[in-house]
């Protein structure tokens, strides 16, 4: 009996040194890690994290590069994650209000000595990145969004949407689908199951002119006191008279871009790019014409890969409807409605070690002339002198139109605490949709919320 | 000789179990986003109790508490004292029945309920017929937390049946031939000798039943994500994750924490 105990014991204390064995003495080795949302090639066959690697390797090529894809909606927890478990990736490289969070010095490394071709950045871009005098990041390729008009329904509805439109007019655009359709299809979009995806609802804040904060002053909201309850008022008629689905509170903005897609709204905020993507998605879904498959099936004979995602980004196959990209709807009062851009940014991780100057040559060549150049296709911004806008989508020409003429909506971006604020809005506007709340004590509600996040900071 | 044998258990539960409780602790006492950390004392507790929403998801819980201990052990009870006294292959059957939902994915099955509870689907066409206006059944804190708890029972009840059954099967034979010749009708025997005979496992069951309450996430993640909804599982997550606000999330873990061992305390000491 006493073997047979002693026999157990020994057999424990073997497994637990299975288990917490340590690979000490072994070398430690040379390797970076990159963590970023999934990336599609772009329709000229370009793959950023390819190009970016083989750019890299030929500098550094005794070091591994592993790239850690991870969805945009959970790329926030995975950055916790590794923040908690001591295991940071080396470079994060994501839409900057998220990535804001993380340039602070205690964790950004200070790229000036590092990255070679700062000069190259356009005047003021690295503005947001700059801690005092140190950069702490690196500003990617941007992207506006618009109100993207489902032309086709607006044809069939008859009505004409003008690039000064007001907010009575996009009402009226809503009651005439509303009639056409009787449920089927909605005037426009609106989710609030949470944030993510907030910003093109939060963009109906400028349509009333309403400012979230005061320029330069990110000490306080200025939401209340410019009129943000005047667009819970117009959310709420547009609940009222059935203009958006009546589950309009939990959807989500997946719910949103697909119903988009499907040709089921007739105006919602959108970005460009996102439009092939999305109608690929409900394409594999089964919502394809016979043509489009036709030629789907003509395109795989020459390559078999081939998607309609790649062809509708290829300009090769007609987009299902005809679309427009115009500026918010003019509340009353208002001149202009300053649009959302989007952009994405650089944070590498500061440690101390050779990995630092690793990690920003890997940001560098991510994000260098060539780089940019090759993703302009697919109607993002470069903001380098020595890149180029190659897109000739028409649509993107005309967000380009609705950004010069209307400038760019500030919800505090590039702060600390924009990820911190987000989170705030979507339970208010669920009482909203669902007329549960007035629309002055939502905005006090919403105003006192902003202001006690902002004051930890 | 005994206690030597103990150490691989005790490292492992040291280092799985006591050692991360005690980091969680020692994280509620931080203002941390993991980059940067500070020491607060108290704040964090002082702040969470006069944070409306986890007040509100904390008397969520509470509500959750009640009305998945009715619904999942109501319904297990009903189905094995309808199925207790028929012959083995029905059992078979119930078991295998009730507990497809379990082995199901539960986000699957939530997507599924969504439907069910969508302002144009099937539940709100079923009530039309009676001439009932629809109902926004995930808007309202009541009927939105009927709806969750609903989606958890059929998820969950499976399990609660396949143990109850086993009880009941468990019982002596000859309690049930002492009663027919007493005369006792089949109701009788289900309401004299069944029920107070598995009382304690009923007993165990609804207090296992109501500690997952506090926790519920996955369902209010896909059918309510609302915070008259919300448990306290689910307002940890945004505070943690969403919000990014550690220490405040570790001192709310800290209170369910609390509450869960009351709950397991309690029962110990009623089951004596």
């Amino acid at each position: 009996m006493l073997m047979k105990k002693i026999g157990v014991f020994v057999f424990m204390v073997l497994l637990a040194g299975v288990v917490f064995a340590g690979s000490r003495g072994e070398d430690i080795p040379q390797r970076i890690t990159v963590l970023m949302t999934p990336s599609a090639p772009t329709p000229t066959g370009f793959v950023l994290p390819e190009y970016t690697t083989v750019q890299f390797n030929k500098d550094f090529p005794n070091v591994e590069v592993v790239i850690n894809y991870t969805p945009a909606n959970v790329i926030t927890e995975a950055m916790t994650t590794a923040l908690a478990a001591n295991d940071a990736p080396n470079v994060y490289f994501d839409f900057l209000g998220r990535v804001a969070t993380y340039l602070v010095p205690e964790y950004a490394l200070d790229l000036r000595g590092y990255v070679r071709d700062l000069k190259m950045y356009y005047d003021g871009v690295l503005d947001p990145f700059k801690r005092g005098e140190a950069i702490l990041g690196l500003p990617g390729l941007g992207g506006a969004q618009g109100m993207a008009v489902n032309m086709t329904m607006m044809r069939e509805i008859g009505f004409t949407p003008k690039a000064d439109w007001t907010t009575e007019e996009f009402l009226q655009m809503c009651e005439l689908v509303k009639q056409k359709y009787s449920g089927e299809k909605w005037g426009t979009g609106m989710f609030a199951a949470n944030q993510s995806g907030d910003y093109l609802i939060n963009n109906w804040f400028a349509a009333v002119g309403a400012k979230y904060y005061a320029p330069g002053d990110y000490s306080k909201t200025a939401i209340a006191q410019t009129g943000g309850a005047k667009v819970y008022e117009l959310f709420q008629t547009m609940a009222k008279r059935g203009y958006i689905r009546a589950d309009a509170a939990i959807q989500t903005d997946d719910d949103y871009v697909l119903d988009w897609a499907n040709g089921k709204l007739g105006a919602t905020a959108f970005f460009v790019p996102w439009f092939a993507p999305y109608f690929g998605v409900i394409a594999e879904q089964g919502n394809v014409t016979k043509e489009h498959l036709a030629l789907l099936d003509k395109a795989k004979e020459a390559n078999p890969t081939m998607t309609l995602t790649n062809l509708y980004q290829a300009g090769k196959v007609p987009y299902p409807f005809d679309i427009k990209m115009l500026p918010f709807p003019r509340g009353a009062g208002v001149t202009k409605v300053p649009t959302y851009t989007s952009i994405a940014a650089f944070v590498v991780h500061k440690t101390g070690t050779e990995a630092d100057k690793w990690g920003a040559r890997f940001a560098e060549y991510m994000n260098d002339a060539k780089s940019q150049t090759e993703q302009s296709v697919g109607g993002v911004f470069p903001n380098r002198r020595d890149a180029r806008l190659v897109s000739e989508d028409p649509l993107i020409a005309e967000v380009q139109s609705v950004l010069a003429n209307n400038g760019v909506v500030d919800q505090g971006g590039s702060n600390v605490f924009f990820q911190a604020t987000r989170v705030l809005h979507y339970p208010i506007l669920q009482k909203v949709l669902d007329l549960k709340i007035t629309p002055e004590a939502a905005i006090k509600e919403y105003e006192a919320a902003l202001n006690k996040v902002l004051a930890d900071y | 000789m005994k206690y030597v044998l103990l150490i691989p258990a005790m490292v492992i539960v040291g280092l799985f179990i006591l050692w991360p409780l005690v980091e969680m602790i020692m994280l509620s006492f931080t203002k941390t986003n993991y980059i940067t950390s500070e020491w607060v004392g108290l704040k964090n507790y002082e702040r969470i109790f006069a944070d409306l929403p986890f007040l509100r998801a904390t008397g969520n819980s509470g509500i959750y508490f009640v009305m998945l201990i009715m619904m999942t052990v109501g319904a297990a009870l009903t189905v094995v004292l309808l199925v207790c006294d028929q012959k083995k292959k029905w059992h078979d059957v119930m078991r295998i029945i009730v507990y497809v939902p379990t082995i199901a994915a539960g986000v699957i099955m939530t997507q599924v309920w969504k439907w069910i509870y969508h302002i144009e689907g099937p539940l709100n066409w079923f009530i039309g017929l009676f001439g009932i206006e629809p109902v926004r059944w995930v808007s309202y804190k009541l009927t939105g937390i009927f709806a969750v708890c609903s989606v958890v029972t059929i998820s969950g009840f499976g399990g609660i049946v396949i143990i109850l059954l086993a009880a009941v099967l468990s019982i002596d034979k000859d309690v049930y031939d002492a009663a027919n010749i007493d005369g006792a009708s089949r109701f009788q025997v289900k309401t004299r000798i069944i029920l107070p005979t598995i009382a304690p496992m009923i007993f165990l069951m609804s207090l296992l039943a109501g500690i997952a309450a506090p926790q519920i996430f996955e369902t209010i993640y896909v059918l309510a994500p609302y915070e008259h909804t919300s448990t306290m599982g689910w307002r940890i997550y945004l505070e943690a994750f969403i919000a990014n606000r550690h220490g405040t999330a570790a001192a709310m873990s800290v209170v369910l924490m609390v509450l869960i061992s009351g709950m397991t305390y309690a029962r110990q000491r009623m089951s004596r």
